[in-house]
């Protein structure tokens, strides 16, 4: 248990961001990361590699808080926060509005890689995915975003 | 496309609330507390799994002997020795020594 307190320290925010990118909202985000805690608190014997264990039920956890949603809240992810700055502030609606349009797994690796701040390496590992496929979702979910972010620089 | 990387890259993620940390050591608190207990409750039941079966060896012995070991104007000159002697009459090696001496001391 000593482990486990350990590791949320060292790891409290990563285990955040990961939850967002699912979530896409700040208090579903904290209750799958508590929901998480107590479930691998409740274990009878300690997993062979508790990090990873732990960063796995954080994402199914967030994963199971979405899928129980029986209708789609907005997504509060996003640090709308700044006073004064129109343009940044409409930037982030258009976020809000197509990043929900993307695949899954696409939102997921742009929100940790680009307002996360997490590299594609941190990124692989959380999602236990290798790290070229992030890294052509992250492309591909870029593409996509530009597109829809500035539609008319393609006409 | 690093354009728009650099733009957004200026956006920031909502930050947790306080409650987030405060939440999580609650849990992970909580948690060493119910381990802690766990570790003595079987620390707890295991004294007391060895004090019934001390007990049953004692009261099958006195009942295999036909009579209490432990008489009371002698309970306190045999007092130490008691409980081996019982031991070992109960394997049924040892009972009829364990009865002599009793009888001769008598």
């Amino acid at each position: 248990m000593r482990e486990l307190g350990k590791l949320f320290e060292q790891n409290q925010s990563r285990l955040y961001v990961l939850a967002l990118s699912v979530t896409k909202r700040r208090d579903l985000a904290e209750d799958a990361v508590h929901d998480a805690l107590i479930a691998v608190a409740s274990l009878q014997k300690t997993p062979d590699n508790l990090k990873a264990y732990l960063f796995r039920v954080v994402r199914n956890k967030s994963l199971f808080i979405v899928h129980q949603q029986k209708k789609t809240e907005p997504s509060d992810f996003l640090n709308d926060d700044v006073a004064g700055d129109h343009e940044s502030q409409v930037l982030i609606q258009q976020v809000k509005k197509h990043i929900g349009q993307l695949k899954p797994i696409q939102q997921e690796i742009l929100i940790m890689k680009l307002f996360g701040n997490l590299t594609f390496a941190e990124i692989a590992e959380l999602i236990e995915t290798p790290l070229n496929t992030v890294s052509s979702h992250y492309r591909r979910g870029m593409e996509v975003l530009k597109m829809r972010l500035t539609p008319n620089e393609r006409a | 496309m690093k354009e728009l990387e650099d733009k957004l890259s200026n956006i920031q993620l909502k930050m947790p609330s306080k409650n987030y940390v405060t939440e999580a050591s609650n849990i992970i608190f909580q948690a060493k507390q119910a381990e802690r207990w766990s570790i003595n409750k079987w620390f707890l039941a295991a004294s007391l799994g060895l004090s019934l079966c001390f007990n049953v060896f004692l009261f099958l012995g006195e009942s295999k002997l036909n009579k209490p070991l432990i008489a009371k104007s002698d309970a306190q000159k045999y007092d130490s020795g008691y409980s081996i002697n019982y031991g070992i009459s109960l394997t049924g090696i040892r009972t009829q020594n364990i009865t002599k001496l009793w009888e001769t001391e008598q």
